[in-house]
């Protein structure tokens, strides 16, 4: 193709294409040659579907596409115009497919998708489940068009958004335009990106774009499918934001383990450059952009900005301080000002010139306009990349488009953000995904990556698992991040062992705190999140493999006490084969397990194919063995005791009585006694919660000779009470009260106060289960 | 190429002029580096010694920076190098499971080679194949899906194809 000289070479260029291109009388197969799908083998299915077609003599046109997003079920292929969507191909259907799809007029039925064997199967991609309640916008291209031909993207309207910002809008415009949309960055933190421009249009000099492709979360792949599958739309992204900015050079940072995803970005440059979109005097105009890449060697740091600036210098990737921020002049790349983004903030860029930030912001929440793409992976039926409307919530991703766990198992929790988020359980599925409720939830949206956990992970072992990651990854430029997660992953690494010890949790959230506070950049400051996160929602895990040597979901060793049931055992020797300790005894009556020699390998709980090998704790062992008392009757007891505040707040009517911090003592008094209570709170005139006022509080101020009538609230209550989340066992409750010497307490559900427990609720509240279970055992 | 500086003006064709002379030789230090181990499969010493003076860099500095990376391997590696994905996504489908595997068949750690050379056994943070795990990497080749019988077919056709090729 000829050099393009001028906006109206680019129009005529996308006419002619636009007659050649995806047209309706030719059929067309998009075959996913995605990484996850080529390693299913989709290249073979591409090859038999054209030789299939070679051999009827029909007219196909074959596209191998970039990552379609169902990689579980690939290797996918949608025939067009029909609108066919086939999962699973094999080479061997080629022929019927083509047979039926391109020749006759139906669908290959059995190629399509299907919720289970009984239901009906879905014909085309946008009635699947899974695509349903999609968006795509980053990923506008990624299951159409061949990544190597830029012909298609530009049918497929790509480079229209630089058309436009070169013919109608001035480089101001274009930022302004960004900034209006509220476009926030997709690589972590949701900083702005029209207020990052802007700095970095402010600065002196020359100015870099730079995309950072690190993508170094473990679990995330939207950016890898974006620059393997739709490399343009990040060019072209770059593009407009070196327009906006002015900068003369753009680098994309690719991380070493994306081969390909190098490959087809360094074609697309090539491509890009010999129509005279990239390089020198763009359209004739004197705005010229060169872009290259850069490659990673495998350094989760490097993902981090400043880390990044040093590794593309050539440096150790060690985060260096701000200020001078990237932004300036000194603080970028060989000290030119810089701006960084990540992959999928500059796909989003061409749609929003487009468009116009108008109807970026009509998509998503107020606070976190558009569509976010995640990578859903884990125990979930339907792993892979969707992208959806922020403000979606968590049940909608995991169980409509996911398709829920595997095996209909229970389940548990949900991490998003990677070694910098957090766990969320499943009391708050119901919670919109922007970077807002994510935050407030204690984890963070991060990259997109979307871990589901069931019931059979351990999440003392989830949060080790996150602090080994960070721990080998720390660049070791700062003591509390490199020493700190040192010290928390032994402690964790303990724990999972079975030795863990009085006070480790409590050691646990210092350490972290700690972290959190002296370290220089994100990693650090972000290490102990998988942690708190899991000690915050999950205490009583951890609780249970430190006091009662127990793991509930069976996954850490040295755990428990084994033992076999017979009534489930179908004798068939397997357990004892596989014990090594020779613990595993066969007698007349059947197996049963030496607790003497048992050394807890889990051998035999692997091998045992009726799953008749049972890990108990340690204190139900216990009991069974003192009182003969089966021990799956002693776990529905122990799980009835198992409950949280919120249990206590649904079982009575709680009134929640609060007043003004400028009412006055005497008026707060006649309130509470008029509502029969025996706390108040105060809130001040923003609504926060200021503090509480007890009976207690009565007392001292009679005792100090307070005047009742003139002193207001404010002056005499105990401020800034202490609350506690409504997932807290009662457990914990009870310590808190006891320790920190109080008796009432704000109950919340997502910051909002949503009841009063009193240390008496409490006690009536469990007395009855007390008693029925002492009735029950004795 | 082996050892000598990489081709500059290629490797420029952005940031043509703006740099000096020392920013442009540290710059390509890391390319240098993917560069020969591309060639050996890891980084010979008197390879790194031949940069260090074609770059004019302290042999110290190139050994500073080289060894902040994972990527870089200092000592020959196995004539099949399986890298096994402990990802989040793969850790909670059992990758655990898979290097305990391939430790107990090749009698190796992990960063290990076998003693006959015939394995080197890695981890990698994640490969992007999350939707595939438990994922490895054998020779580069993306397998996702492991199942144990999977598994072990690729333990088997290692050990097959490499006793034949040494042959
Ligand atoms: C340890 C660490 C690792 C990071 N890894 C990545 C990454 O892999 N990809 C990415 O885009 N951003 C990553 N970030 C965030 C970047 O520092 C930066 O905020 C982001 O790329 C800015 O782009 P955005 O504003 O478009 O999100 C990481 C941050 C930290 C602290
Ligand atoms: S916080 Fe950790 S990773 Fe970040 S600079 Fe300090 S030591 Fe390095
Ligand atoms: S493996 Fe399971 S079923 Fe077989 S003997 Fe052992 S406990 Fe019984
Ligand atoms: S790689 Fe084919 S759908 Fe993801
Ligand atoms: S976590 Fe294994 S491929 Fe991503």
């Amino acid at each position: 193709m000829e050099k393009l000289k001028s906006i109206d070479d680019f129009k005529r260029l996308k006419k002619e294409l636009s007659e050649k291109i995806f047209r309706k009388d030719t059929p067309r197969a998009h075959v996913c040659c995605g990484t996850a799908c080529a390693a299913s083998g989709s290249h073979g299915v591409a090859n038999a579907l054209e030789d299939a077609a070679r051999d009827k003599g029909l007219d196909i046109t074959l596209i191998r596409t970039g990552c379609q997003g169902m990689c579980q079920q690939g290797p996918n292929i949608k025939l067009e115009p029909a609108g066919y969507y086939y999962q699973r191909a094999r080479p061997d259907q080629a022929r019927e497919i083509i047979e039926s799809s391109i020749k006759g007029n139906s669908s290959y039925r059995r190629g399509l998708y299907r919720d289970d064997i009984l239901s009906e199967p879905v014909e085309s991609m946008d009635d699947l489940p899974f695509y349903k309640k999609q968006l795509r916008i980053a990923l506008r291209n990624n299951d159409v068009i061949d990544p190597s031909d830029i012909s298609q993207y530009i049918v497929m309207g790509g480079y229209g958004a630089l058309r436009k910002a070169f013919e109608y809008m001035k480089p101001e415009d274009v930022l302004d335009e960004i900034d209006r949309a509220d476009l926030r960055g997709r690589g972590g933190a949701g900083f702005p990106a029209g207020k990052k421009w802007k700095h970095t249009r402010a600065a002196k000099g020359l100015k870099v774009v730079v995309a950072n492709g690190d993508e170094g979360d473990p679990g995330a792949f939207m950016d890898r499918a974006i620059m393997e599958g739709d490399p343009h739309s990040l060019l072209e992204g770059m593009l407009l934001c070196a327009y906006a900015i002015g900068a003369r050079y753009g680098l994309i940072y690719v991380r070493h383990e994306y081969p390909l995803a190098v490959k087809n970005l360094k074609h697309a440059i090539r491509t890009a450059e010999s129509l005279g979109l990239l390089g020198e005097n763009i359209f004739s105009t004197n705005f010229s952009f060169g872009v290259d890449i850069r490659e990673g060697a495998g350094a989760f740091a490097c993902g981090e900005s400043t880390a990044l600036i040093a590794s593309i210098e050539g440096e150790r990737g060690f985060p260096r301080p701000r200020p001078p921020r990237l932004s300036e002049q000194g603080g970028g790349v060989w000290g030119y000002a810089t701006n960084l983004n990540n992959i999928e903030t500059y796909a989003c860029v061409a749609p929003i010139i487009e468009n116009g930030s108008k109807w970026f912001r009509s998509i998503g929440t107020e606070t976190s306009p558009g569509t976010k793409v995640f990578a859903i992976t884990g125990k979930v039926k339907n792993t892979g990349l969707v992208e959806v409307p922020m403000g979606i919530t968590l049940r909608e991703i995991i169980f409509d488009i996911g398709g829920g766990i595997i095996g209909d198992k229970q389940f548990k929790a949900v991490q998003t953000g990677g070694p910098s988020g957090g766990c969320i359980p499943a009391q708050h599925l119901d919670s919109p995904v922007d970077f807002d409720s994510l935050a407030k939830l204690g984890s963070i949206m991060g990259s997109g990556g979307m871990v589901v956990l069931d019931e059979d992970t351990c999440m003392v072992d989830v949060a080790r698992y996150f602090l080994s990651f960070t721990q080998s990854e720390s660049c070791g430029k700062c003591p509390p991040c490199r020493i700190g997660t040192y010290q928390m992953l032994q402690i964790l690494e303990r724990i999972t062992s079975g030795e863990g010890r009085h006070g480790d949790i409590e050691t646990l959230i210092s350490l972290g705190k700690k972290i959190q506070e002296g370290s220089l950049c994100g990693l650090g400051q972000s290490a102990p999140n998988p942690v708190l996160s899991t000690i915050k929602y999950f205490r009583q895990e951890f609780e249970e493999h430190i006091y009662d040597n127990y793991c509930r979901s069976n996954a850490c060793k040295n755990m428990g006490v084994f033992a076999i049931n017979p009534a489930e055992c179908v004798s068939c020797g397997l357990c004892k084969d596989a014990c090594a300790y020779n613990a595993v005894v066969e007698t007349r009556k059947g197996y049963y397990i030496d607790r003497a020699y048992c050394v807890k390998c889990k051998a035999c709980h692997t091998a045992c194919p009726v799953g008749a090998v049972k890990i108990r704790r340690q204190s139900v062992s216990r009991l069974e063995d003192q009182f003969r008392i089966p021990a799956e009757d002693i776990e529905i007891l122990a799980r009835r005791a198992r409950m949280i505040l919120k249990d206590v707040v649904r079982s009575k009517p709680i009134k929640v009585v609060t007043c003004k911090k400028d009412c006055k003592v005497a008026d707060a008094v006649t309130i509470m006694d008029g509502n029969n209570v025996g706390s108040i709170l105060v809130f001040d005139d923003t609504k926060q919660l200021a503090g509480i006022f007890t009976e207690r509080d009565i007392m001292h101020c009679f005792a100090k000779n307070i005047s009742f009538v003139d002193v207001p609230i404010g002056s005499v209550m105990t401020p800034q009470p202490i609350t506690l989340d409504a997932s807290t066992d009662i457990g914990v409750a009870v310590n808190v009260m006891s320790e920190k010497k109080i008796r009432h307490l704000p109950v919340t559900e997502n910051e909002e106060i949503i009841g009063m427990i009193s240390y008496r609720d409490i006690v009536s509240y469990l007395l009855p289960e007390v008693i029925f279970m002492a009735e029950d055992i004795y | 190429m082996s050892g000598c500086i990489p081709d500059m003006d290629s490797y420029y064709r952005i940031f043509e002029y703006e740099l000096t002379d020392e920013q442009r030789r540290r710059g390509v230090l890391i390319y240098a580096l993917q560069q020969i181990q591309k060639e050996h499969n890891y980084l010979p010493a008197d390879q790194l010694a031949r940069l260090s003076e074609s770059l004019n860099m302290p042999l110290s500095e190139i050994y500073s920076t080289a060894t902040f990376y994972k990527h870089f391997y200092f000592k020959p590696r196995g004539r099949n190098i399986a890298c096994v994905c402990t990802g989040t996504a793969c850790h909670v489908r059992g990758a655990g499971k898979v290097v305990e595997k391939f430790k107990k068949e090749f009698g190796i750690q992990e960063g290990q080679t076998s003693e006959d050379g015939s394995l080197t056994l890695e981890t990698v943070g994640c490969v992007g194949c999350c939707g595939l795990a438990p994922v490895i990497t054998v020779n580069e080749e993306v397998i996702g899906d492991l199942s144990d019988e999977k598994l072990s077919g690729i333990i088997s056709s290692i050990k097959d194809n490499d006793t034949s090729s040494s042959d």
